[in-house]
């Protein structure tokens, strides 16, 4: 049968703060357990939540990075269940009127993902199980997170993980978030379903959590599209249910179900007033959005050239994209120099690690000019680059140094492809027999005599001339 | 027949066991309060606005200032249960 995949995507992001949301304990949750915490987080009674400008601000700027409507007036609800990492035993989060609503992200390919809404909330602290009890560290409680809930609008396992890898990305862009997901400051839960095509009405959805990675996210999903797929094949009922990945096995597996439906009778948190949404505060958030991700996109395969898989790495690694730039404003040809960033610099930075980059944008562009103009054979240019990388120093200087200048008169190349040919008699045979390798291999003898120095085209020329020549003679 | 529903409901929200009897007897007692709350809803209140607070025109915002409060060990003393730095409670069960 023909069925059509619809997911919902629910992120939790940290955001970047100094201090958590309603309290001053420091928001790094690193620090020794319960370190970071105060009466305030540990919801002793008597004490006052105050809200952190700054996550307000935050919040505003992925509202508008993601195209949300944001509510003039907003404020906090309590969400109350019982459980040992939320001290209050209530949640401070947004219910009835969230910071943004209705917004959507664009994906590389056109579509948009719609926002349902944007909220601001508090985190729960961490659990750590032992045997027969449990370990209870609070210093994560009270930091502040920034829900963010997709549309149904998600239609397959690839376009979740392209919907992810650009919302992370946005909110790396605008420094809202770290986005770690091993560390936990990223989270996503999925909501899943699968319809006849045709169909109008969504099938049962199914909540797929556990999920610690992108990876995780796109092969849950997929186990899961399997799975209720082949349940609508043999007619096996597919329950409302939350399900856990479990990437050691690859599968999913029902978690306990609750007995009945989440009852968290939430009501509007009376220790805080409304907030009114500045239009200033709107405005000023407004100066920190700067370039979004697809706008970089477009640009580096409109206006640069790039194929999308190259202008995807320089989109995700901004200091790579920031590099190209640079060059290309040294030396305009942006596929060269992106080819060799991609390539032999990258193999580098790999190696030596990022930090160890010393060689300026303008002197690797200067490096890949000499290549172009021909003064530098592809082997001398990597050992240019290999050399200096690390160092800075001087392009000139390292190719009077190394001797690395190309060699590309024939004056200066025909001593060695005299020599080649003389020591060679049999492949010179093999070549006019028509063993194209042979050349091949003659170009390599004359590489080799001149220490990697002369240039493969003008010595191919040469031995081809040369070689026309020797038949004629004969 | 008396309905214990929402007292048992309500226990069970709050992760306490109550006994028959309790259940008897706090129900009761949270028939009144519903009894009384539920008079509010003969007053008509098309038109108004609800009322959160009175201070909603002056948002207090905080500067996002951090600092640690030096009250860690006091909080995990007053714990009924530690372990070294954390907290210790009975098992969680996922």
């Amino acid at each position: 049968m023909n069925y059509q995949t619809v997911i919902g995507l629910e992120v939790h992001v940290q955001l970047k703060t100094k201090s958590k949301i309603f309290c001053s304990c420091p928001a790094d949750f690193d620090a020794p357990a319960n370190t970071n915490i105060c009466p305030v987080c540990c919801g002793y009674p008597g004490v006052l939540p105050v809200f952190n400008k700054q996550a307000l601000k935050l919040g505003i700027r992925v509202a508008l990075a993601l195209s949300c409507k944001i509510n003039d007036s907003i404020y906090f609800e309590r969400k109350n269940y019982f459980y040992p990492d939320l001290p209050k035993n209530y949640q401070i989060s947004q219910y009835k009127m969230p910071l943004g609503e209705k917004g959507y992200l664009e994906l590389p390919g056109g579509k948009k993902i719609g926002i349902t809404r944007v909220h601001l909330e508090e985190d729960a602290g961490k659990l750590i199980h032992k045997d027969n009890y449990s370990l209870v560290d609070l210093n994560r409680t009270g930091t502040p997170l920034l829900e963010i809930v997709s549309e149904p609008d998600i239609a397959d396992t690839q376009e979740a993980y392209d919907y992810l890898t650009y919302l992370k990305l946005t909110l790396q862009y605008i420094e809202a978030s770290d986005c770690d997901m091993e560390k936990g400051s990223l989270r996503c839960d999925a909501n899943i379903s699968l319809k006849l095509k045709e169909a109008a009405e969504l099938g049962t959805k199914v909540e797929l959590k556990n999920m610690n990675s992108f990876k995780g996210v796109r092969d849950g999903l997929e186990f899961e599209e399997k799975r209720q797929a082949n349940c609508l094949e043999t007619g096996e009922k597919i329950f409302q249910e939350t399900r856990l990945w479990d990437a050691e096995k690859s599968k999913t597996y029902v978690m306990r179900s609750k007995e009945e439906a989440h009852d968290y009778r939430y009501f509007p948190e009376p220790d805080l007033p409304d907030f009114k949404v500045a239009r200033e505060l709107i405005e000023e958030e407004k100066k920190h959005l700067g370039e979004q991700p697809l706008d970089k996109y477009r640009r580096f395969t409109a206006g640069y050239k790039l194929s999308g898989k190259d202008a995807d790495v320089f989109v995700q690694d901004s200091w790579l994209g920031k590099f190209f730039e640079e060059a290309c404003g040294h030396f305009n040809r942006p596929d060269k120099i992106a080819g060799w960033l991609l390539g032999p610099f990258l193999e580098h930075v790999n190696e030596r690690g990022r930090e160890s980059i010393k060689i300026t944008p303008q002197n690797f562009a200067k490096i890949i000019q000499l290549f172009c103009e021909d003064k530098l054979n592809n082997l001398a240019a990597k050992k240019v680059i290999a050399l200096c990388i690390n160092t800075n120093d001087s392009i000139e200087g390292i190719i009077n140094k190394e001797g690395l200048a190309q060699v590309s008169d024939s004056g200066g190349l025909r001593g060695f492809v005299d020599a080649a040919l003389a020591e060679n008699p049999k492949v010179v045979e093999e070549y006019l027999a028509g063993k194209e390798q042979a050349m091949m291999f003659l170009v390599g003898q004359v590489m080799k005599k001149s220490k990697g120095k002369a240039n493969p085209k003008v010595t191919r020329e040469m031995l081809e001339g040369k070689i026309k020549n020797l038949k004629s003679d004969k | 027949m008396k309905d214990n529903s929402p007292i048992e409901n309500v226990a069970k929200l709050a992760r306490i066991e109550i006994t028959e009897q309790e259940k008897d007897f706090l129900g009761g007692q949270l028939a009144k309060i519903i009894d009384y709350v539920d008079k509010l809803k003969a007053v008509n209140v098309d038109g108004v606005l609800p009322l959160r607070g009175l201070h909603s025109d002056a948002p207090v915002l905080r500067d996002d200032q951090a600092h640690v409060s030096g009250l860690s060990r006091d909080i995990l003393e007053n714990a009924p249960a530690a372990e070294g730095n954390y907290f210790k409670v009975p098992p969680v069960i996922e």
